[in-house]
């Protein structure tokens, strides 16, 4: 089989720095492969795609040896330039990429600037937009868009150019399960109608995997590379995400470990199931934790009536009523654009209510200031870099400490940095941390003043399995305090694994549902009408018609049922 | 806040291009430019009823596309604050110190503002209905440099984004307990670090990755480029050129 690109023996060093960012790495693509990298935050990926790409060191420096071909050129020798008409990338942020105000415009740019022909391009535009099936976005503005709806443009760019090798930068990252899901299986399409190559750099898995002809592992060095189903237990020991499918057939020791949910796996588990004396019926995997009402003695928040309309005059909020209690745990699921962090921006009165009312701990937020309220309510947004502006990592906890009123507190401020595990870098720059590093400093310096409400949006964004479990950790902890917690999410995996009280499912700016986990996860109608998409172990539950008797949310629990009451193992 | 955010959401609505279908869009972008270059022309006049006359027929020339009227509003709600505060100061400053008399003085500020609404209309009509690429290409057809015209069209496409990422970067630090309105001035410059701040690395990562997509996208290449769109002059084309010409010639002969 062709290959497309090779990597021979390479190892880079970043300018100033005399630790590789990668060791020895050598690799080859087949022509029409799927190809998934897969490994832990800062373990070297995305250094990875910019050697590919040439970016390497030809734009950042360093120091490069080996050798990197792609289509036969040597990029390392020739540059990024000799490979512009082969490679198509949709970076991490994708909309700084996009260049123009015309998603057509967009489209074309790459082959105005190669000098084709208008016709030519028209006729290549037109192809690629048919491709990806974008027809009703040709004369969008590109800053309209939505996160999916510019990896689509991007990939159309990429195909106009007729580019055999596609590369995609965590290209999950901000998308929801149906968005992700979608984008998935068009490249998927992509790659086997057109012979293209995809190369995705990612560690959410659960999507990919079924998809994958092969995955690398890679921190540093390659460390595993092969078939997806060999990768899993490489990919479990380093702590990166896997479909829950695996993990579950892992628990339970069985082999060969499955990457999806197929008849496959259904007929192993029913046959075990049926083998078996069947000693339990009833659902004793509920916790404390599913009965919310439990909670309902102290009202923290309550909304009424709530609308929201933008200035140019969208409504994003229709008539939200909702009362979340003091030591609950939440999380405010929905698809992107569903409304959820304009809600979470009247609980500190960032936005105030169009029509309806916010109460927290029975004050008006109409009537009183961000200071005032964020004293109640901690929020920390989706992006740490938009918080961090002080010299060292200590100064920025104690800013906020200072903001509202303790002074003299470096011994506290300090306290909550050792929670947190960033003793170390106190007079470290915010800058110079690892992102889930930068995301717990983020969290550390709201949770240092102690409000009673904490806020979190898209916590999970962009940070791997290991960091994810982290952070539940830190949650849970601050949940042990009496506090409440709320985090706005669609990483439904991740929701899967945490002690939530209840779950709050909005769509088109309303509150359609709000019940414990395992009422909305198990609910279909209140899932479609909200483009979730269940916990694969959810899906797994009902395909096996255990619904009635369990209704676990993650493998481990299914795997203790399983195990507890089948003796599967 | 909100209203300074008001008045700057509303500009930038109203200098945006619009997707739609009207005589505008079909329009060819050097055709408005001649337009616009046309009526700056014409407003350079101290004549008061030239301007009056001018005034009229770029807003009757506007009905072809009758949201440029709501749009053309915005910016003048948004500059009229501006305009106000000019104008009462060039009044008492004129009366006061420059021997001129009130009744010559405000007569001036109504020719200015007269002036701007001309230039507001013409503007609103170009900047709605002609994508930064048009210009762009109407440009280099005239012998302009692809690579330096094209950071207008990167100023437009990535204004949107940073004035979202201020907004952010500002909610993200008032939920931290910032005050910009309280203290001293000296505390409140330094407390503006907490916005500009994280404003400008944001902007360098986004420099960043937008610098690698331009390289990765053969931009600057060739000293030379093509266009998708064929750019021919119509018929409409040649009837608007000769309309708006002989109208500002007529303007400029006939009215005293």
């Amino acid at each position: 089989m062709k290959k497309t690109i090779v990597l021979k023996n390479v190892t880079y060093f970043y300018p100033s720095s005399n630790t590789p960012a990668l060791e020895n790495i050598s690799l080859e693509v087949n022509r029409g492969e799927f190809l998934v990298i897969a490994g832990p935050s800062g373990g070297g990926k995305s250094t990875l795609v910019r050697i590919i790409l040439g970016l390497i060191p030809h734009i950042y420096g360093g120091v490069l040896h080996g050798e990197v071909l792609v289509n036969g050129v040597n990029v390392v020798e020739k540059g990024f330039r000799a490979i512009v008409n082969n490679v198509g990338v949709v970076i991490q942020n994708p909309e700084n990429q996009v260049v123009n105000i015309v998603v057509e415009e967009e489209i074309a740019f790459t082959l105005e600037n190669l000098l084709y022909s208008p016709e030519d391009i028209r006729g290549r535009v037109n192809e690629a937009i048919k491709a990806l099936g974008i027809e009703h976005l040709r004369r969008r503005l590109t800053h309209t868009l939505s996160s999916g709806e510019i990896q689509k443009v991007v990939i159309a760019s990429a195909l106009a150019l007729n580019s055999k090798i596609l590369i995609l930068d965590e290209p999950l990252a901000h998308l929801d399960p149906q968005g992700a899901r979608e984008l998935v299986s068009t490249l998927y399409k992509l790659c086997k109608d057109r012979g293209i190559t995809v190369i995705i750099v990612e560690h959410r898995l659960s999507e990919l995997a079924k998809y994958a002809d092969r995955i690398v592992v890679l921190n540093k060095r390659i460390l595993f590379d092969g078939k997806p189903t060999l990768a899993i237990n490489k990919l479990l020991e380093i702590g990166v995400e896997v479909p829950p499918i695996s993990r579950l057939f892992k628990e339970l020791n069985k082999s060969p470990i499955p990457l999806h949910v197929d008849s496959s796996v259904i007929e192993i588990l029913t046959r075990d199931i049926v083998n078996s004396d069947g000693i339990c019926t009833s659902n004793s995997l509920s916790s404390s934790y599913d009965d919310y009402t439990a909670h309902k003695s102290d009202r923290a928040i309550f909304i009424e009536d709530l609308w929201y309309k933008y200035p140019d005059g969208r409504i994003a909020l229709r008539g939200v009523n909702l009362e979340i209690f003091r030591g609950e745990f939440i999380a405010i699921i929905g698809a992107n654009g569903a409304g959820k962090t304009t809600l979470i921006k009247h609980f500190n009165g960032l936005l105030k209510p169009w029509r309806g009312r916010v109460l927290v701990f029975g004050k008006d937020t109409k009537f009183s200031t961000v200071a005032e309220l964020a004293r109640n309510v901690g929020i920390v947004f989706q992006n740490p870099l938009h918080q961090f502006f002080e010299k060292t990592v200590l100064r920025e906890v104690l800013f906020t400490l200072n903001n509202f009123g303790y002074k003299n507190c470096i011994d506290r401020a300090l306290e909550v940095l050792k929670i947190f595990g960033l003793e170390d870098y106190a007079e470290r720059s915010p800058y110079e941390l690892s992102i889930g590093e930068q995301r717990r400093l983020a969290i550390a310096s709201i949770v240092a003043y102690e409000p009673p409400i904490i806020v979190l949006d898209e916590p999970t964004a962009g940070i791997d399995y290991s960091l994810k479990l982290e952070l539940l950790k830190i949650l849970t902890k601050i949940i042990e305090k009496k506090k409440t917690v709320i985090i706005v999410s669609h990483d439904v995996e991740f929701l899967a694994l945490a002690p939530l009280t209840r779950i709050v499912v909005m769509a088109n700016g309303e509150v359609i549902a709000s019940g414990s986990p395992r009422e909305v996860f198990y609910n279909v109608d209140i899932l479609k009408d909200s483009h979730i998409i269940p916990p694969q172990i959810v899906e797994l539950v009902k395909l096996l018609g255990l619904e009635r008797s369990i209704r676990s949310l993650n493998s481990y629990e299914f795997a203790e049922y399983l195990k507890r009451c089948y003796n599967v193992s | 806040m909100s209203l300074e955010k008001g008045i700057i959401k509303h500009l930038q609505s109203a200098l945006i291009y619009e997707e739609a279908v009207s005589f505008y869009h079909n329009l060819d972008p050097r055709i408005k430019l001649l337009y616009l270059v046309i009526t700056f022309i014409m407003i350079s006049t101290s004549s008061i009823l030239k301007l009056l006359i001018i005034l009229v027929f770029t807003f009757v020339l506007a009905s072809l596309y009758p949201r440029i009227y709501r749009k053309t509003l915005y910016i003048l709600i948004g500059l009229t604050p501006f305009m106000i505060f000019t104008a009462i100061f060039v009044i008492i400053f004129t009366v006061a110190f420059g021997g001129g008399t009130l009744r010559e003085a405000t007569l001036e500020q109504v020719k200015v503002f007269m002036r701007v609404a001309a230039v507001a209309v013409t503007m609103t009509t170009i900047a709605l209905s002609t994508t930064p690429h048009e210009f762009v290409h109407a440009l280099v057809k005239m012998g302009f440099r692809y690579t330096y015209l094209y950071t207008l069209i990167i100023t437009v496409r990535f204004i949107p984004l940073v004035f979202n990422e201020l907004s952010d970067i500002y909610d993200s630090q008032r939920s931290r307990g910032l005050e910009l309105e309280k203290g001293g001035i000296r505390e409140r410059l330094r407390k503006l670090n907490a916005i500009l701040i994280p404003a400008f690395v944001c902007s360098l990562l986004r420099a960043r990755d937008l610098a690698e997509a331009l390289e990765l996208r053969g931009f600057g290449y060739c000293s030379k480029r093509t266009f998708y769109r064929n750019l021919k002059l119509k018929k409409t084309d040649i009837v608007f050129a000769a309309l708006i010409t002989i109208s500002a010639s007529m303007i400029y002969l006939l009215v005293p």
